[in-house]
């Protein structure tokens, strides 16, 4: 019998430490594409002649253990997974009973994770020591938000084992949508209106970088680098005061400004199963760019992609984006 | 000089390394940064008769 490929989930939990592989999987999901378990082993040939044309022999030159995938905002995952994106976490109750509201924003390190997966019926595997190097948020239409994660690992092994036996994933309980979601942009200032805003999406990388000591081919160590938030909306406006605003400082300015002029957003998504749980994305210091409108001889609204390059911050204690998930988990912290 | 805070509701965090499990009414020691996060998120305020200490 074959793999079957449709058979696919991601395990993670948070772990103690950089190098304490978690003892079990916390949140379980499914999968829309990527690689759970994955080993990529480089390997090279020993130079050295030897009276013959061919190389003799070889050796391995490392083998890097990233679990990266694509999935669904599953409620209580994808709150572990902006922890570990940004670093700083303060969960406390909901407004609503039952309910707990996390903000996430940039700490100075992130946290480690052990990162479970399955393909096929009895393959799984783990990876230990999993920073998130990037997590892309992505909406268009009224499609499911899509999440695209990307970690660096340190140890990963195969298991005989079901590591999810007994954990039920989340795949039954719903994902945030767009559906009657407030998408608000701010082309010059602090104070988002909403927008009609087609597609959108939120990058959030690490820099990651693994590094192994001498004679060891899997990292020992996965460290981050500079955090960097990168948001991209694509806007059909009813005319160019936004590009102009973004361009001059003001929706009547007539010249360009030289000095960087920051917008901000707003995007607050609802779930799909529970209307009391919500996954909102705010940033306020957004040096936005973007094409002008291309005339089109075909006709068709005009539309401009507001992009940024990286959102910064405005002091020591900011965030160069805040996530707010208000969802069933108690607590993200061990 | 420091003013104490207290919590105004049960909380847990982790803030730039530091984790805290708090409950109403308690005590809150924090470092600037993160009391300017809770405070901001309406989680601690300064204690009604605060007590002031070297």
């Amino acid at each position: 019998m074959a793999i079957n490929t449709s058979i696919g989930m991601v395990g993670v939990a948070l772990q103690t430490d950089a190098t304490t592989k978690a003892d079990q999987v916390k949140y379980a999901h499914g999968l829309t594409g990527g690689t759970p378990l994955s080993f990529d082993r480089s390997t090279s040939a020993v130079s050295v002649a030897c009276g013959v044309r061919a190389s003799t022999d070889g050796y391995v030159e490392s083998i890097d253990v990233n679990p990266s995938f694509d999935t669904l905002g599953y409620a209580d995952a994808i709150g572990l997974y902006y922890y570990g994106a940004l670093g700083n976490v303060v969960s406390a109750a909901g407004t609503k009973s039952g309910t707990y509201k996390h903000t996430v924003t940039m700490g100075d390190e992130v946290p480690s994770f052990t990162v479970w997966g399955k393909v096929g019926q009895n393959n799984y595997g783990f990876t230990q020591g999993c920073k998130i190097d990037s997590i892309s948020c992505s909406f268009t239409g009224n499609e499911p938000l899509s999440f695209s994660v990307s970690t660096l690992g340190t140890l990963a092994q195969f298991l005989d084992a079901d590591p999810f036996e007994g954990t039920d994933p989340s795949c039954f309980d719903g994902y945030f949508v767009p559906t009657d979601c407030t998408l608000m942009i701010d082309t010059a200032g602090d104070t988002p209106a909403e927008a009609v805003i087609t597609e959108g999406s939120i990058e959030i990388s690490n820099d990651c970088e693994a590094f192994r000591s001498c004679g060891q081919v899997m990292p020992s160590r996965v460290s981050e680098g500079k955090c960097t938030v990168s948001p991209s909306f694509t806007v059909v406006p009813d005319d160019i005061k936004p590009y102009r605003k973004m361009i001059t400082g003001s929706e009547t300015g007539t010249k360009p400004s030289g000095d960087i002029v920051y917008g901000s957003f707003s995007c607050e998504f609802r779930h799909s199963k529970n209307a009391d749980w919500s996954l909102k994305f705010t940033a306020d210091r957004v040096p936005f760019t973007a094409d002008f409108v291309d005339v089109d001889p075909d006709g068709g609204s005009g539309e401009f992609t507001f992009t940024a390059d990286s959102a910064y911050i405005e002091s020591r204690g900011s965030s160069p984006v805040t996530v707010e998930i208000v969802n069933g988990v108690e607590k993200y912290t061990n | 000089m420091k003013t104490k805070f207290v919590a105004t509701e049960d909380f847990t965090a982790e803030l730039y390394g530091v984790k805290f499990d708090v409950k109403k009414g308690e005590g809150v020691e924090a470092d600037d940064l993160a009391k300017s996060q809770l405070v901001q998120l309406g989680l601690i305020e300064p204690a009604k008769n605060p007590k002031k200490e070297d």
